[in-house]
């Protein structure tokens, strides 16, 4: 885990765990508002088709750079043995540094991360599948739910679309978001 | 994990790891089989709506039966404290079986499976959200551009459909397959 972060040259401090909650909170929340009001400027047409991925990625990127260790290519560098392939080694360096291979420990916080995580991606499918499930059988629609198909046919599509938008979000963000909501404090880089 | 099944009265062991992997290849082998024969027959119409469940649900509740209880509310019953909340008192045991916890071995198994699970799920809802944004893409190029649009094959329903249905069996099923999968070959019981 990083203690520090530098964004446009300016260096946070992110030993306290109440700033990271803070940072996690602020980010979802943001990409709340912004799903809320970019449905209230053009029913998420061209709002969330251009900058949607944006979105979705620079929170990525920074959970991923602050949890550092936990969620990079680094990980991949816990070989045994040097790699003999091609292809092994154009991924994997034959000397990985000791200094970024992660510890046992923090390898159980990533881990656990994901497997909370996997729950909540699970309910998220789940709900999708049921979605495209309606979209694709009008008719069981029009069976469960007649006044809600015939006074707004466009439900289903929108509801897709924004469940999809914040479980791929979700998929990008919730273990870095886990691992930085529960670390404890941590100590200021001497 | 389970070394022993018991499927209609018969008992098959499950000790061998080549065993396991049969069974999870069958079981992923069907899932496709299914998929594909369902498309001949009535173009994922109510054989891929109606019944998809079943096969889906069959594989998961065989694959989740046999990872026992590396799945499944047994490992939810690692607490340090007995629960005090009206919740925790209702989904958890006061007294759990020792017997039924998970040690940490078990616990790393399970959370490592659900690691690389997660990264495969992750590329899927990827795919997902392209083709959901490419479908949403037409129906707006259609009004503006509708040259454009019918030159463009993407947002197919059934492409959707299908990658709906594999990724809920992938997110049914992925971490017990890797479990199966990876487990080293076991110890049979012995009947005392």
């Amino acid at each position: 885990m990083r203690t520090e972060l530098e964004l446009f040259g300016v260096h946070t401090s992110f030993t306290s765990r109440a700033r990271r909650r803070w940072l996690v909170a602020v980010v979802y929340a943001g990409f709340v508002a912004y799903l809320t009001a970019s449905w209230f400027v053009d029913r998420w047409g061209f709002s969330t088709m251009i900058w949607i991925p944006f979105l979705m990625g620079v929170p990525a990127l920074i959970f991923a750079r602050l949890t550092g260790r936990y969620r990079s290519k680094r990980i991949l560098w816990r070989t045994k043995a040097p790699p003999k392939s091609w292809l092994g080694r154009f991924l994997f360096p034959e000397d990985a540094d000791l200094r970024d291979v992660p510890g046992e420990r923090e390898l159980r916080w990533r881990d656990q991360a994901h497997f909370w995580s996997y729950h909540v991606l699970n309910l998220g499918i789940l709900w999708v599948w049921i979605l495209i499930f309606q979209q694709r059988q009008t008719q069981i629609h029009d069976w469960a739910w007649p006044e809600l198909a015939v006074r707004h046919p466009w439900i289903t599509d929108n509801l897709l679309f924004g469940v999809a938008a914040i479980l791929l979000f979700a998929a990008l963000t919730l273990p870095d978001s886990i691992i930085l909501w529960f670390m404890p404090d941590l100590e200021e880089k001497q | 994990m389970k070394t022993e099944l018991v499927l209609l009265g018969n008992r098959i062991s499950l000790a061998s790891r080549g065993r396991r992997r049969w069974i999870v290849i069958l079981v992923h082998a069907g899932f496709v089989g299914y998929l594909v024969g369902s498309w001949f027959i009535d173009r994922w119409n109510v054989s891929g709506t109606l019944w998809l469940p079943l096969p889906l649900m069959a594989g998961a509740c065989l694959l989740s039966w046999m990872t026992g209880p590396l799945r499944g509310r047994n490992s939810l019953w690692r607490y340090k404290d007995p629960p005090t909340s009206r919740i925790g008192k209702l989904l958890l045991p006061k007294e759990p079986e020792a017997a039924d916890m998970l040690d940490e071995r078990e616990l790393r198994w399970r959370d490592r499976a659900h690691y690389w699970s997660y990264g495969v799920l992750s590329f899927g809802l990827l795919m997902l959200w392209v083709f959901i944004s490419q479908q949403r893409q037409m129906q707006f190029m259609e009004r503006g551009f509708p040259v454009l649009a019918s030159r463009h094959p993407w947002g197919n329903d059934n492409m959707l459909f299908c990658l709906a249905a594999c990724l809920l069996f992938a997110a049914f099923t992925l971490p017990q397959t890797l479990l199966l999968w990876f487990a080293p070959d076991m110890e049979e019981p012995h009947e005392d």
